[in-house]
């Protein structure tokens, strides 16, 4: 499963949650990809997603316009693996 | 001179007697066609003479002792029309409905609007809709746009009131309670009132200042920040004297049966939990229309939080009977600041409450994400987002908005017209949304016009130095209807389908919204994009395309007695069987597409539904979903005989056996007895698929 970060070009929290969000797919072996809602915003709008940055993993939005700690997003994601 | 019509009447020897229009008895003159035709319509002198010569031998060939003007016209229209003089035609024919039809409705009524009691104003409103209609299509539309009309391409709204009035409005009722109301606009006809000094009189202003507006608007009126800007009036007092105000203030609305011909005002609010931050600073209007810099809307944080309650306190009470209130419909914003308030969970188990018993409140969400701070949800579903200026106007005490004019796509039409082909599909989108376009930009002139001549009285009323209604100010709406059918018909898969049904679907309207901000930037107006409450346009464009296209048309309902129907705008078809968050997902996706307003419904099975579990769905549907604006419907048969009210849709009452009951269901954005719908949403209401909590 895919970890997705939703972005937007002038959107200052997005760097952060990008860097985030990379970590955190680094070391769980995940495979990682960034989506921008204004280039594909129909993919966005699949996830339910219309603000930056948002995180899904897989299908599942696990944050929506916020940036989580490192360890907010790690605990997300393993209480999904399992 | 005429010569002798009757041989048997001497007295009717010489003059063939008309009764005329002004229901006076005349001489027949062939001289007055003349004149007529060369004033009305333009004409030649020479042509008139020759059409009246020509109509004077055609009655004498009738041999009547009287003939009627109406029909002197018609018989001109023929010998118009025999000169192909079409346009000549237009501007002479006559107005108006056959007997037949006049005495259907004085004796029957009509069930097209859900809104309309058969009652004696709303006869007088049936007859006068029928004439205005006839003159907005034939008068203020030129050919092809009413005849896209006709054949069912678009669907033009409230044609009734095309040429009178504007759509709806969203109020700042500061500025009544600074300035006084004039409910005329100008205060020659009617009594001019001050600024409110007490909460009573505050009270029944915001509700008559939305009764004076609905007589200049065809559409809903309604108040944004409610309870806040309401609060200062609540200071010191008792919770139980604030309930009563909040009680007045629903009655008021709930009752004066007297807007648009006998119909409630068509009305919300919005209540806030507490002082929202955008309007904390904000100096606040105090009895009186007074104004102090140094104490602002922040200082009545408890007011405002009372006040919702007693609010919402007297929608789970329900009227004397027991009945809920469907007007004003009240819109609960849903903000983030909220959930770090004390007793907001409290009070949205309140609300919820009244979810359960009734259905009645309306959810905003600003948790999606795209929804700026401030929205206006109004009427239908209305949600308007503001701009730069609207800011200004909500520092200066006077936010305002509204949308001008609804015109609908009817999307399954392109589908079968364009034969699969996506480039097609595309282009004849972009062609009905440029009929829209024309049809409101003529609509734009209208109220212009009618603003000049005065009779959009209280629209003009002085707003430092700017009128109250600023034409270029409001959104010009498109809507559409039947994307799920629009896309079985093009793709073989309906909206819940498949990924890519879903997928091309969000093109077609996202097309609609890149088109419409286009426009917006082309003119400097706003172009919005909406999901059209469709009561009557679903009904009719599915019927007209099972017409149009038979064997190709995707229609839902009861092809056989033509109880036929299009799913509203871009919803899951009603009958689906999807489990609800799923369908709340698709349709959330297009909710930030449709700048202009959006609406999902979740039908309830349940007769009472556990309030808590509900508000566990609100918050998911709020954090989890793009959904902006929704509300829960649940159904409810009323006994007649024994006043019970019960949920469901029930042939008999539980309570005491009668089948004297009468049921309650939202048709589209409101709340209206079953018994006014149309067959198409009848048959709609049967199909829905509702969900049981557990
Ligand atoms: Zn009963």
């Amino acid at each position: 499963m895919k970890l997705i970060v939703f972005t937007k070009k002038d959107c200052p929290q997005c760097p952060n949650a990008k860097a985030i969000a990379k970590e955190v797919a680094e070391e769980l072996g995940l495979e990682y990809e960034e989506i921008d809602i204004e280039k594909d915003l129909i993919t966005a709008l699949q996830f339910n997603v219309a603000s930056t940055p948002s995180i899904a993993f897989g299908e599942e939005v696990l944050f929506r316009g916020e940036v989580p700690t490192k360890e907010q997003l790690k605990q997300e994601i393993l209480k999904l693996m399992k | 001179m005429p010569e002798t019509f009757d041989t048997e009447y001497d007295h009717n020897k010489e003059f063939l007697t008309v009764r005329t229009s002004r229901n006076m008895l005349e001489s027949f003159d062939r001289r007055k066609i003349v004149q007529s035709l060369i004033k009305e319509t333009g004409i030649s002198k020479e042509i008139a003479e020759e059409i009246a010569l020509e109509v004077e031998e055609t009655i004498k060939k009738l041999k009547l002792k009287f003939i009627s003007a109406p029909l002197i016209r018609e018989i001109v229209n023929v010998k118009l029309l025999e000169r192909r003089l079409e346009d000549a035609r237009r501007d002479y024919t006559r107005l108006g409905l056959p007997v037949y039809d006049a005495t259907q409705i004085i004796e029957k009524g009509v069930r097209e609007n859900a809104n309309l009691q058969h009652n004696p104003e709303t006869i007088h409103k049936l007859v006068a809709d029928w004439v205005m209609k006839e003159y907005a299509l034939l008068k203020a539309l030129p050919l092809h746009l009413a005849d896209a009309h006709m054949r069912g391409e678009i669907h033009i709204h409230d044609l009734e009131y095309f040429v009178t009035r504007p759509y709806c409005f969203q109020h700042d009722l500061r500025w009544f309670l600074k300035n006084g109301l004039k409910v005329d606009g100008t205060g020659e006809n009617t009594a001019v009132a001050g600024p409110a000094k007490n909460a009573e009189v505050a009270i029944l202003h915001a509700a008559k200042a939305l009764a004076a507006a609905q007589t200049n608007f065809a559409g809903g009126q309604g108040l944004d920040f409610f309870n806040v800007w309401l609060a200062p009036y609540m200071a010191g007092k008792t919770y139980k004297e604030i309930k009563q105000l909040a009680q007045m203030f629903i009655y008021e609305l709930s009752q004066m049966y007297v807007a648009r011909g006998g119909q409630v005002v068509f009305s919300d609010i919005d209540i806030e939990y507490g002082v929202p931050k955008i309007c904390q600073d904000l100096p606040a209007v105090l009895p009186g229309g007074v104004v102090k810099d140094s104490i602002t809307y922040g200082d009545f944080e408890e007011e405002a939080i009372m006040f919702a309650r007693a609010l919402t306190e007297v929608y789970l009470e329900g009227d004397y009977v027991g009945k809920p209130f469907f007007f004003p419909k009240p819109n609960y914003k849903l903000r983030r600041e909220c959930f770090k308030k004390e007793g907001f969970d409290e009070f949205m188990i309140l609300v919820h409450k009244v979810v359960a018993k009734y259905g009645s409140p309306y959810f905003l969400n600003l948790l999606a994400g795209y929804l700026p701070d401030n929205v206006f949800a109004q009427c239908c579903r209305l949600v308007l987002s503001p701009d730069n200026t609207d800011w200004e106007d909500f520092k200066n005490g006077c936010m305002r908005t509204g949308s001008l004019q609804v015109v609908t796509i009817n999307l399954p039409r392109i589908a079968y017209e364009s034969n699969g082909n996506d480039e097609k599909l595309f282009e004849l989108l972009e062609e009905r949304m440029k009929l829209a376009r024309e049809v409101i930009e003529i609509k734009r002139d209208i109220i212009l016009k009618r603003m000049k001549q005065g009779s959009l009285p209280f629209l003009t009323q002085d707003v430092n130095g700017e009128p109250y209604y600023r034409v270029d100010k409001v959104v010009r709406s498109i809507g559409f209807v039947g994307l799920n059918e629009m896309l079985k018909a093009h793709t073989g898969e309906e909206l819940h389908e498949s990924k890519d049904a879903w997928r091309f679907g969000l093109e077609v309207i996202k097309r609609m919204m890149d088109i419409a901000m286009e426009w917006s930037e082309e003119t400097g107006q706003r172009w919005v994009i909406t999901q059209t409450p469709a009561e009557s346009a679903s009904h009719r464009l599915a019927l007209l395309d099972l017409k149009e296209f038979n064997g190709k048309a995707v229609v839902q309902g009861d092809v056989k007695t033509g109880a036929v129907y299009y799913t509203n705008s871009s919803h899951v078809r009603v009958s689906a069987d999807v489990p609800l968050f799923e369908r709340l997902r698709i349709e959330g996706a297009f909710h930030p597409l449709c700048n202009g307003g959006m609406m999902a419904h979740v039908w309830i099975g349940e007769s009472s539904p556990n309030p808590e579990l509900l508000w566990e769905l609100t918050k998911k549907i709020a954090t989890k979903t793009l959904i902006g604006y929704w509300a829960y419907t649940k159904d409810m048969t009323f006994c007649r005989d024994c006043k019970n009210l019960s949920g469901g849709i029930k042939k008999s009452c539980p309570n005491c056996g009668s089948s004297n009951v009468e049921w309650y269901s939202r048709v589209t954005g409101y709340y209206q007895r079953v018994s006014g719908w149309n067959d198409g949403k009848r048959k709609e209401l049967f199909d829905r698929k509702r969900v049981n909590l557990g």
